[in-house]
């Protein structure tokens, strides 16, 4: 094996490690936590949604 | 190198130079050592003839050769721009005669034609390092820049162990991918219909479900009877003592009609979203909802269930690995193909602005 393929299968190996944890742990998911409470929401705190698509572009003639 | 030599130019889409330089051996007879940018080819005079003119055959055409099958690589004028040492004939600068290259790496074919005269080589592609050797030169060549018309491509060892390796790797992560969508896993821990609150801005609170392990992920699954409308819903996750952990929302929407292409629907009546939860506990989810059939929110007390599954294996982070990792494959297989690109994108270019 050559030094390019060792650090070649070396990235695939880790590649594979980030995946299996990624699968087990979530990594990067929306995650909820005691320790990182989010603030009380008072109604909806999110902003208000609408809706866009083809729908609309067919109600509107367009 | 003490051989005779000569300089030549091609006129063309950008002036080319390269040395050429006479060999002669008494068993062998003469020969051309040509060199170009770093790179050497050595010819040698033929009088096979080809299946073909090469002056009027186009780019790319096959001409045979003997057994041997040369692709037409370029044509252009050569034109003498100095000469030393003993030659075979009286050059002159400025001597110009028409030349076209035939190739089927490592090996080329060229024809020269000087008024009535045709002359014919045939030759190979020469690495640099095995020429200076031949002439016991000691030090090493520089390296040739560019891609060669008769240049072969040669894989590393590195390359091929490489590719075997991307292959191997996107197979097991292509393998792990569908075992974890036919065997999602997981265990069905929660689920209720609910009503999303009629009041403005009302929410609705789901009953308690609990989480046995630290960092669970949970795949919440939500449908809505939606037609022609949507429902977005915001979700709080509280723990016991009713104190907001974490966020997170989803939305369907499902659309049919039919217009001048036919019935056509859009979206669906189900969405889910991913959520870890950290730590083991009873938690409740708290539903903000808005929708309605209008572009604004006018509609929120629709029904819609909601379902839990926990230990869920999401798909993202072996379909990430697998389309990485055959990205990868596919560049190093296509190594050949790229080099092939660059060996004919001069030429091509060429005839393009001749165009």
């Amino acid at each position: 094996m050559t030094t390019k393929t060792f650090f070649f299968v070396l990235f695939l190996t880790g590649l594979l490690v980030f995946s299996v944890l990624g699968t087990r742990y979530g990594i990067g998911l929306t995650e909820a936590s005691k320790e990182d409470p989010k603030n009380v929401r008072e109604g909806t705190a999110q902003p208000g949604h609408s809706r866009a698509g083809r729908f609309w572009l067919f109600r509107s003639g367009k | 190198m003490t051989a005779p030599k000569v300089k030549a130019k091609e006129y063309g889409w950008g002036t080319e130079w390269w040395d050429e330089f006479l060999l002669y051996s008494p068993e062998q007879g003469y020969a051309w050592l040509v060199r170009e940018n770093g790179h050497y080819t050595l010819l040698r005079p033929t009088k096979i003839r080809p299946s073909r003119d090469p002056f009027r055959a186009g780019q790319k055409t096959t001409i045979k050769l003997g057994e041997e099958r040369f692709q037409v690589y370029d044509t252009g004028d050569a034109v003498l721009d100095e000469a030393e040492g003993e030659l075979t004939w009286i050059a002159k600068p400025g001597d110009t005669v028409k030349a076209v290259d035939c190739i089927t790496p490592p090996r080329i074919f060229t024809v020269e034609k000087s008024g009535q005269e045709l002359e014919y080589f045939v030759g190979s592609y020469v690495d640099p390092q095995e020429v200076y050797e031949a002439f016991g030169l000691k030090e090493t060549p520089p390296a040739p820049s560019g891609i060669y018309a008769c240049q072969p491509f040669i894989s590393s060892p590195s390359l091929e162990q490489c590719k075997r390796w991307s292959v191997a790797f996107a197979a097991a992560f292509l393998g792990l991918f569908l075992h974890a969508m036919l065997f999602p896993g997981g265990t069905h821990i929660f689920s209720q219909d609910l009503t999303s609150s009629s009041e403005p801005q009302g929410m609705v609170t789901t009953e308690p479900f609990t989480i046995t392990r630290p960092d669970t992920i949970c795949r919440v699954d939500v449908d809505a009877p939606v037609s022609n409308s949507w429902l977005w819903l915001g979700f709080d996750v509280l723990d016991e003592t009713g104190l907001d952990v974490g966020e997170f929302s989803t939305q369907v929407d499902y659309y049919y009609g039919s217009d001048s292409e036919g019935s056509w629907t859009e979206g669906g009546t189900h969405d889910s979203a991913l959520i870890k939860i950290a730590d083991p506990g009873t938690y409740r989810l708290r539903v903000a909802a808005e929708g309605g059939s209008g572009e604004v929110s006018d509609q929120v007390s629709m029904p819609f269930s909601v379902r839990i599954r926990a230990d869920y294996k999401p798909l993202r982070y072996y379909l990430i690995a697998f389309l990485l990792t055959a990205g990868l494959a596919v560049l190093l297989f296509s190594k050949k193909a790229m080099f092939e690109c660059r060996r004919w994108s001069p030429v091509l270019e060429d005839d393009d602005d001749d165009d």
